[in-house]
């Protein structure tokens, strides 16, 4: 661990074994780098918190559910009727939201019917070319295709179940800890990587614009090139600056 | 980037392409814009049962449900939220951020930027360039100093602020 991470409380990083510690490396220039592992931690908080707050949230939320229901013979519906104005549009827009759900479901399930019958009436009348031995090489090909895109997504679901625990357990030991706050501080007063965060995106964001920039002048003189060529007319040299200034 | 420098090399009028983008993206901002702030409106009249306002829409449109009624009283809130987007950011900034995106500027013919009047005269010029199946926006394409109707209503012009691409400007 390197001087930078110093400042870090140490309990939230030690507390975890499972996570290396985050490593903010530092150049010779004084310049701070970022590895792999410091897009790890940082990805980890974010998953964890993602995990942790809808957890809390369901929670919360049930618990808030049974209270309401609990007391829910007691609730005279013509108070609230009042108050929405009894609009009919605000009672189709609150039924529409609790129907989608079930229109959702609905739907993907007929999709899915639908598309599996267009599947099996299209594959009787293909079956008799794809499996000719002519195809073969195709078939297995697109076989093996299939076969790697499953394992990408088993391999990819596997790290998601690695990756999810230790990134729960770090946003927990934070909570607990207390940590959140020197975390936060400690970035507020490491100003560089505050500095750097800002130049890296303004960067990025100005080099993106700059390029679509460049391209949609540019598609403006191919533009220009035909219009001339089309009126026969001949190219400007130099930009109208004359007529500006 | 330097406005010094760009008064001195973005002076080319800007492309038909060019100003065909930065217009659509601001379509589609204000078509955000106008949506919610149309809803919002929409709610806080219902919120607040301003019935009277909403009878009134209603009576001078002849709408009668309240689909009709929301659409009717989006119309002038859009038209609005149009008009102010683009007066605000032509004489504030001389782009909007769909020119800005784009890197273009709107300057008048002397090189200064626009007044509140003129911005008011070019957004006029706007729909006596649209009215015509839209030709007074094609005109840009074929005029030598790529000039809209609404250009030349306003005495305005778009150039490019370009720095970086000095290949672009010649």
């Amino acid at each position: 661990m390197n001087s930078e991470d110093k400042d870090i409380p140490s309990s939230s990083v030690d507390l975890i074994p499972a996570l290396p510690a985050p490593q903010t490396s530092s150049s010779a220039s004084g310049e701070i780098e970022f590895t792999a592992e410091d897009y790890k931690t940082a990805l980890r908080m974010l998953v964890g918190a993602a995990l942790e707050g809808s957890d809390e949230l369901r929670k919360k939320i049930k618990i808030w559910l049974t209270n309401i229901q609990k007391g829910e013979q007691e609730i005279d519906a013509s108070i609230f009727e009042e108050e929405t104005g009894g609009s009919p549009l605000i009672y189709t827009l609150i039924g529409l939201l609790f129907k989608t759900p079930k229109y959702l479901s609905w739907g993907t399930s007929t999709a899915g019917r639908a598309s599996s019958r267009a599947t099996a009436f299209v594959s009787r009348f293909t079956k008799p070319i794809t499996n000719r031995r002519v195809l073969g090489p195709v078939r297995r090909r697109y076989d093996d295709l299939v076969a790697r895109g499953e394992s990408v997504v088993s391999s990819l679901e596997k790290i998601g179940r690695t990756e999810a625990p230790p990134s729960r357990a770090l946003i927990r030991q934070q909570v607990s800890d207390e940590t959140i706050e020197g975390f936060l501080t400690y970035l507020v007063e490491k100003s560089k990587m505050r500095e750097m965060i800002v130049e890296t995106s303004t960067q990025v964001g100005g080099d993106a614009m700059i390029e679509i920039r460049g391209r949609s002048a540019s598609v403006d003189s191919s533009l220009d090139n035909i219009v001339d060529n089309i009126m026969r007319r001949r190219k400007l040299k130099t930009p109208p600056s004359d007529s500006l200034s | 980037m330097n406005e010094k420098s760009l008064e001195i090399d973005g002076r080319k009028p800007a492309g038909f392409f060019s100003r065909m983008m930065a217009f659509l993206l601001d379509i589609i901002l204000l078509a955000i814009l106008g949506l919610m702030s149309g809803l919002v409106i929409f709610l806080v009249l219902h919120f607040f049962r301003y019935k009277q306002i909403l009878d009134f829409v209603k009576s001078l449109l002849g709408v009668k449900d309240q689909v009709g009624q929301f659409i009717a009283l989006i119309s002038p809130v859009l038209f609005l939220v149009v008009l102010i987007y683009f007066v605000f950011f032509w004489t504030l900034v001389g782009y909007t951020p769909g020119k800005a995106l784009l890197g273009l500027q709107i300057v008048r013919q002397d090189g200064q930027p626009l007044s509140v009047g003129r911005a008011l005269l070019r957004f006029l010029g706007y729909w006596v360039s649209a009215i015509p199946l839209f030709l007074g926006f094609i005109w840009v394409l074929f005029d030598r100093q790529h000039e809209g109707w609404h250009d030349k209503i306003s005495k305005t012009h778009v150039i490019y602020i370009l720095s970086k691409y000095p290949k672009l400007l010649e």
